[in-house]
């Protein structure tokens, strides 16, 4: 079975600071693989890397078994490959939470009769329909998550990329986020360093330091 | 600063209505839409800062910094101000819908002038003196070039009835445009050791 | 949004926009008095009705006089060899136009009252604005709140710490920091927002926000509405007509 995410011997640098190094890992259908990993240490830039946000010095990239390197491979693959940012206020446009959710499916091209189905259907499935109709600066952080995570759903991916999706949670919204995650039954990259995340979502887990990549020490 | 509703009359209404659009069609030509979030998160910025006053002598002043924004901005800037001042209008009643075109056009065209004026100085490497200079000089065209605007307006609309009336309010333009230099000035230089890609971000290509 | 429900926002938006204008190029005194009333008596239906309240209405229109002031200081008054002397013709100048400012403020303060800034953008947007120009209002009011908070918060950092706004270098100084660090704040979630309408399949165009109809109920509102002003307005000739017929 082909992995869902390949990456091989990657290494992106930022300006001139190298970030990662020689990062090698495989998502497997399935699998939800947790990476943790001090902040700073580089778990959004490769979070970022894998959608072709970031330009990469050296390695491959392959998303559903298709080599991807230039804008124009990765283009496509932005649907299919769902990516949660860290701050929801950076992928919230609004103006209302349901016109947020419509967004990403009429990007793909999809009727607007059937973005609007769709969107309906996400907020029910995430659990927040009521919100539908409020102006997402009026959310909490919990709601503005699930709002954010609805609007990656409602575009249909088929893998997802989550950056530290419980950061500033309590444990109560914390556990309605991961509830959401794992109703989805869709194989997850996640990027954090919530025991939580760890101890709820991952079936694997890899420890980003010092820009390289290896399994969690004991110690760790 | 902007002038209030039922002053002007109906011709420099409709005069200054006439090219405040052509302003903003202009500015929304060259405004692409994957730019609208950066335009409309400046925008807010400047919307937030006309909120602030500093204290001054006795008084105090509202900052404007139209001629900041116009710099940052260039031709998008008659947008984003006529946007505010829309916003303005329905929740405040500062300004009007009628002398709306008005408004627009006294805030943004020193806007831009300011823009044209400043913006070669703000090279790679300029050194922080032309930094300020930049910064201040946008800060002095933004407001002498908003008053005189008006100041002509009002000429335009009464004619000696408000003699008067436009040479106080370009004597209380003053302090305003001394405080919005400062800031102006100190801010650009702040941005420029900050985040030195921020001060060419808003124009970008 | 209460206010959407009783009456469609683009109406209310529509009609102060419409009223503003009109009153502006109005210069019958007798019509600007009647006009006033009418204004204070929308007020009163919109306070009634649970919109807004007496105070905000108040500061609200405090704010719209603090420019006449300037106005009432030079148009009757001016500075001659003898003193201060006073010009009939200047404070009837002064009356007309603080009449229509207020005249102006109190329609509009009535007709959009309880409205909030994401509902008049959202009905400035569905009365057929250009497309690019409706989106970057959508956007601002978005960022608003965002870039308010931001600024919110900062204030409080540095209050915290003991500063305090004088009137002095110092304060500017740190004012213009904090306003960098707003900009530089602004700029990168620019960047970040870049990324995450990338991440969505953005192509580059914005689609066009959905209106939906508006109910026939709101349009006798309007019409109502509109009568009335047209009335105020027109019971000013009355009279002139009385004065004309008793002069022939």
């Amino acid at each position: 079975m082909t992995a869902i995410v390949a990456v091989e011997a990657l290494s992106v640098a930022r300006g001139v600071r190298p970030v990662l190094h020689d990062i090698s890992f495989a998502l497997a259908p399935g699998e939800r693989l947790l990476i943790d990993g001090d902040s700073g240490a580089g778990k959004s830039t490769l979070l970022h890397a894998l959608l072709g946000f970031v330009p990469r010095q050296r390695g491959r990239i392959a998303l559903f078994g298709r080599d991807c390197v230039t804008e124009h491979d990765f283009a496509p693959m932005r649907g299919p490959v769902g990516l949660l940012f860290q701050d929801p206020d950076d992928q919230l446009l609004g103006p209302s939470v349901f016109e947020d959710v419509e967004f990403g499916p009429l990007n793909l091209g999809v009727a607007p009769a059937d973005a609007h189905q769709r969107a309906h259907a996400v907020l029910a499935r995430v659990g927040i329909e009521h919100l539908s109709a409020r102006p997402v600066h009026e959310l909490s952080g919990g709601e503005k998550r699930l709002a954010a995570l609805a609007g990656v759903l409602a575009m249909q991916p088929r893998v997802l990329l989550l950056d530290e999706p419980t950061a500033g949670l309590d444990e109560a919204a914390a556990t309605r986020v991961l509830d959401a995650l794992l109703a989805t039954a869709l194989p997850l990259i996640v990027a954090s360093h919530d025991p939580l995340c760890r101890a709820r979502l991952a079936t694997r887990c890899l420890h980003l330091r010092d820009g390289r990549l290896g399994p969690r020490a004991a110690s760790d | 600063m902007h002038l209030a509703e039922g002053v002007l009359d109906g011709p420099t209404l409709a005069a200054s209505a006439l090219l405040a659009v052509g302003g903003i069609a202009l500015g929304l030509k060259r405004l692409d839409d994957a730019r609208l979030p950066m335009a409309a998160l400046l925008g807010a910025v400047f919307f937030v800062a006309s909120t602030v006053h500093v204290p001054v002598g006795v008084g105090s002043v509202h900052l404007i910094l139209n001629g900041l924004a116009g710099l940052l901005l260039g031709w998008a800037v008659f947008p984003v101000i006529a946007v505010a001042l829309i916003l303005q209008a329905a929740l405040f009643s500062f300004g009007g819908f009628a002398v709306l075109g008005a408004n627009t056009l006294l805030l943004a065209l020193p806007a831009v002038a300011a823009h044209y004026a400043c913006r070669p100085l703000l090279a790679a490497d300029a050194p922080r003196a032309r930094l300020l200079t930049a910064g201040a000089l946008a800060g002095v065209i933004g407001i002498a070039g908003a008053a005189t605007i008006a100041g002509l307006m009002l000429a335009a609309s009464g004619g000696r009835a408000f003699g008067d009336l436009i040479a106080l309010l370009a004597a209380a333009h003053v302090p305003v445009m001394l405080v919005d230099a400062t800031v102006g000035a100190l801010t650009v230089a702040a941005l420029a050791r900050l985040m030195p890609r921020a001060l060419t971000a808003g124009t970008a290509a | 949004m209460s206010c959407d429900r009783r009456v469609d926002s683009r109406l209310r938006l529509a009609l102060a926009v419409t009223a503003s204008v009109c009153i502006a190029l109005i210069d019958h005194g007798h019509a600007l008095a009647w006009l006033l009333a009418a204004g204070l008596a929308g007020c009163a239906v919109a306070v009634a009705a649970g919109e807004t309240g007496w105070r905000p209405l108040a500061r609200r229109m405090a704010a719209v006089n603090a420019f006449l002031v300037l106005v009432w200081l030079t148009l009757p008054l001016s500075l001659t060899a003898q003193g201060l002397a006073w010009s009939p013709e200047g404070a009837l100048l002064a009356a007309k136009i603080s009449a229509r400012t207020n005249a102006i403020a109190l329609a509009v303060s009535a007709l959009l009252a309880g409205m909030d800034a994401y509902a008049v953008a959202r009905a400035a947007a569905a009365l057929g604005l250009p497309l690019r120009f409706a989106r970057l209002m959508l956007l601002m009011v978005r960022y608003v709140e965002l870039i308010g908070d931001t600024w919110a918060r900062l204030q409080r950092a540095a209050r915290a710490r003991g500063f305090a706004m004088r009137a002095d270098r110092r304060s500017i100084a740190v004012l213009a920091q904090m306003m960098a660090l707003l900009l530089v704040h602004a700029l990168l979630r620019a960047e970040r927002v870049e990324l995450a309408l990338r991440a969505r399949a953005f192509s580059g165009a914005f689609g066009s926000p959905h209106p939906g109809r508006v109910p026939g109920s709101h349009w006798a509102w309007a019409a109502g509405t509109a009568a009335a002003l047209l009335v105020a307005v027109a019971l000013a000739a009355l009279p002139w007509t009385a004065a004309w017929a008793v002069l022939r």
